[in-house]
C-alpha cells in the first residue's frame, strides 16, 4: 500500500480536483489511491453485500452521535470544557461520517442522510449538564460495541483498517465522557463487540 | 385488498355508476360528492393512496391498484387523467414515452413490518424474519413496495435468509396487509400508512432507519386526458398546504428540502477553538 497522505495533503488535493468532500480524517489515508485521481475501487476493492451492510448502519450510528452533540452543545449545560470535548467529539464523528458516505458511494450506494431520520431521547436528556454527560456515555457506548462488532465482521482489509482506527477514536470519546460522568475512564480488558442485530436494535431506539 | 379489482370489474362498476348517475339525475339530485373541488375526471393511484386521496378530495373517480398495473393499463390507453404512483421511477418511465406531463413529487412514506395481532412467530425486530419456519407476506418486486421491500433486505445483508421464509407474493400492498391480518402469514412488510388502516389487527414492527430505502410518490397528468384542466386542479390542490396537511394526518412524510450537508466548513476550520481552562492542561 502506498504511504499515508496526510490530512491537510488529502484535503488539498481534494479541493485542486474540485472535490465536495471536504473533511477527512486519517482512516481516509486508508484510501490514498482515490486521493490521486485512481477509482475508489482500486483502494477498496468490491465490497462484499455484508460489509456494505455494516457500513450503512454505522452511518447511522455516526448521524445518531452527530445529532446528539449538536443537541448538547446547543442546550448550553455543558462547562467550558465538556463544550470543547463535545465540539471536538462532534467533528470527529462527522469525519466518521463522510468517509463511511465516501465508501457507500464508491460502491453507487446512496447513504442516509441527517433529513432522513430523525432522533429522539429520553425526556430531561437535555435538562442540565449530568443527563447529556450520561446520554454521551450511552451513546458513545453503543458506538464502541457497533465499530468493535464491525471490526470483527469486516472481511475488506482496508475498510476493516479504517473501521479499527473508528473504533480507538470512539473509546476515545466513551473514555472522555466516563470521566466527566464520575465513572471509570477505562474499565474492561476486553469490551464487548454488539452483534448487528444488537446494533441494530439499539440504534432504533433513538430513531423516532 | 384493492379497492377496485380487474378491468373488467371496473368496466362492470363504471357502467354502475353510469346508471347511478343517471338515475340521480334524473330525480334531480346533485352529483358530485360534499366537499368535492375536482371533478369529472379519473385519478390512478397506488393502493396505498387509497384512503387519502378522497379525503383530499372525494370528487374525483378513483381507481386504486398497484402502481405497475396502472402504468400499464395507461400505456394501453386506459381513460385515467391522473397518475399517482407510489415511486417516482415508474412516472419517469412514462414521460420518457410521451404518455404522461412532467411527473411531481408528492408525498413520502416509509415501510413497517406488520405481524397479525397475537404475534404467533413471536416477531421483535427484522432478524427474527430469519427464522426458520416464520411465514412470510410479500408484494413482488414490480410493484413498488415489493421492490423497496427487497432493497431493505438488500440493504441489511438479509436478503437470502429472508426470502427463503416467503410464502406468498401479492400484486399489491393492500393484499400483503390483508393476509397478515387475517393471520395467513406470520409477518408481511407494507408502507407505515398502510399498517395504520387496520388497527387492531396487526402490531407493527419497524424497520431501521438506517436501512429505510426512500420511497417517493410522484404524480402526473396523463398526456391524453381529455381533462387536462381539471387534472391539473386536482395535482395542485395535492400539492397545496391543506392536500400536504391531509396526507401527513394519514401518516405520509412531508417531502424532503435538498438534503442538508452534514459538514461544509473548509478545510483548517474544523477543530473548535481550545477553552483556556483546555489549554491550561
Amino acid at each position: 500500500m502506498r504511504a499515508t497522505l496526510t490530512r491537510a495533503q488529502l484535503i488539498s488535493r481534494g479541493a485542486r480536483g474540485g472535490a465536495t468532500l471536504l473533511v477527512a480524517g486519517s482512516a481516509f489515508g486508508a484510501l490514498a489511491g482515490m486521493a490521486e485521481g485512481a477509482p475508489p475501487s482500486a483502494a477498496l476493492g468490491v465490497l462484499a453485500a455484508a460489509d456494505l451492510a455494516y457500513v450503512r448502519l454505522l452511518i447511522g450510528v455516526e448521524l445518531l452521535l452527530i445529532d446528539f452533540y449538536a443537541n448538547a452543545i446547543a442546550s448550553g449545560h455543558l462547562a467550558r470544557t465538556a463544550r470543547y470535548s463535545a465540539r471536538l467529539a462532534l467533528v470527529n464523528e462527522t469525519e466518521h461520517h463522510d468517509f463511511l458516505a465516501y465508501v457507500l458511494g464508491a460502491a453507487g450506494l446512496t447513504a442516509l442522510t441527517a433529513a432522513d431520520v430523525d432522533f429522539s431521547y429520553p425526556t430531561g436528556s437535555y435538562y442540565s449538564a449530568a443527563p447529556v454527560t450520561k446520554l454521551a456515555v450511552a451513546l458513545e457506548r453503543l458506538a464502541l460495541g457497533s465499530y468493535l462488532g464491525a471490526a470483527g465482521e469486516i472481511a475488506n482489509p482496508v475498510l476493516a483498517a479504517a473501521v479499527a482506527q473508528i473504533t480507538a477514536n470512539e473509546a476515545q470519546h466513551l473514555s472522555a465522557f466516563s470521566v466527566r460522568a464520575a465513572q471509570p475512564a477505562f474499565h474492561d480488558a476486553f469490551p464487548a463487540p454488539l452483534t448487528i442485530e444488537e446494533a441494530s436494535n439499539a440504534l432504533d431506539t433513538y430513531a423516532s | 385488498m384493492r379497492a377496485e379489482g380487474p378491468r373488467r370489474l371496473r368496466r362492470r362498476r363504471a357502467a354502475a355508476v353510469v346508471a347511478a348517475t343517471a338515475a340521480v339525475v334524473c330525480c334531480g339530485v346533485a352529483t358530485v360528492p360534499a366537499g368535492a373541488r375536482v371533478s369529472g375526471i379519473t385519478v390512478y393511484a397506488a393502493s396505498s393512496l387509497t384512503d387519502v386521496l378522497p379525503a383530499i378530495d372525494p370528487g374525483p373517480s378513483y381507481s386504486f391498484a398497484g402502481s405497475n398495473t396502472l402504468a400499464a393499463q395507461i400505456q394501453l390507453g386506459a381513460p385515467a387523467d391522473v397518475f399517482a404512483s407510489a415511486n417516482t421511477s415508474i412516472p419517469a418511465a412514462l414521460y420518457a414515452r410521451g404518455l404522461v406531463e412532467q411527473p411531481v413529487d408528492f408525498t413520502r412514506n416509509t415501510l413497517v413490518i406488520v405481524v397479525p395481532r397475537a404475534n404467533p412467530a413471536g416477531i421483535g425486530s427484522i432478524y427474527d424474519l430469519t427464522r426458520p419456519g416464520v411465514s412470510i407476506d410479500i408484494a413482488n418486486s414490480g410493484v413498488p413496495v415489493g421492490a423497496y421491500t427487497l432493497q431493505i433486505l438488500g440493504n441489511m445483508n438479509l436478503t437470502k435468509a429472508v426470502l427463503a421464509n416467503v410464502v406468498s407474493e401479492e400484486t399489491d400492498v393492500r393484499d400483503v396487509l390483508a393476509k397478515v391480518a387475517l393471520g395467513q402469514a406470520d409477518a408481511g412488510f407494507v408502507y407505515a400508512t398502510d399498517a395504520r388502516t387496520v388497527p387492531g389487527q396487526v402490531t407493527v414492527i419497524r424497520v431501521p432507519a438506517w436501512a429505510q430505502p426512500k420511497v417517493t410518490y410522484a404524480m402526473a397528468v396523463v398526456a391524453r386526458s381529455p381533462n387536462r384542466a381539471a387534472a391539473e386542479a386536482f395535482v395542485t390542490e395535492v400539492l397545496s398546504r391543506a392536500g400536504q396537511a391531509k396526507l401527513e394526518s394519514f401518516g405520509f412524510l412531508p417531502l424532503l428540502k435538498p438534503a442538508e450537508k452534514i459538514a461544509t466548513r473548509p478545510p483548517g476550520k474544523h477543530r473548535p477553538a481550545k477553552p483556556k481552562s483546555a489549554r491550561a492542561r
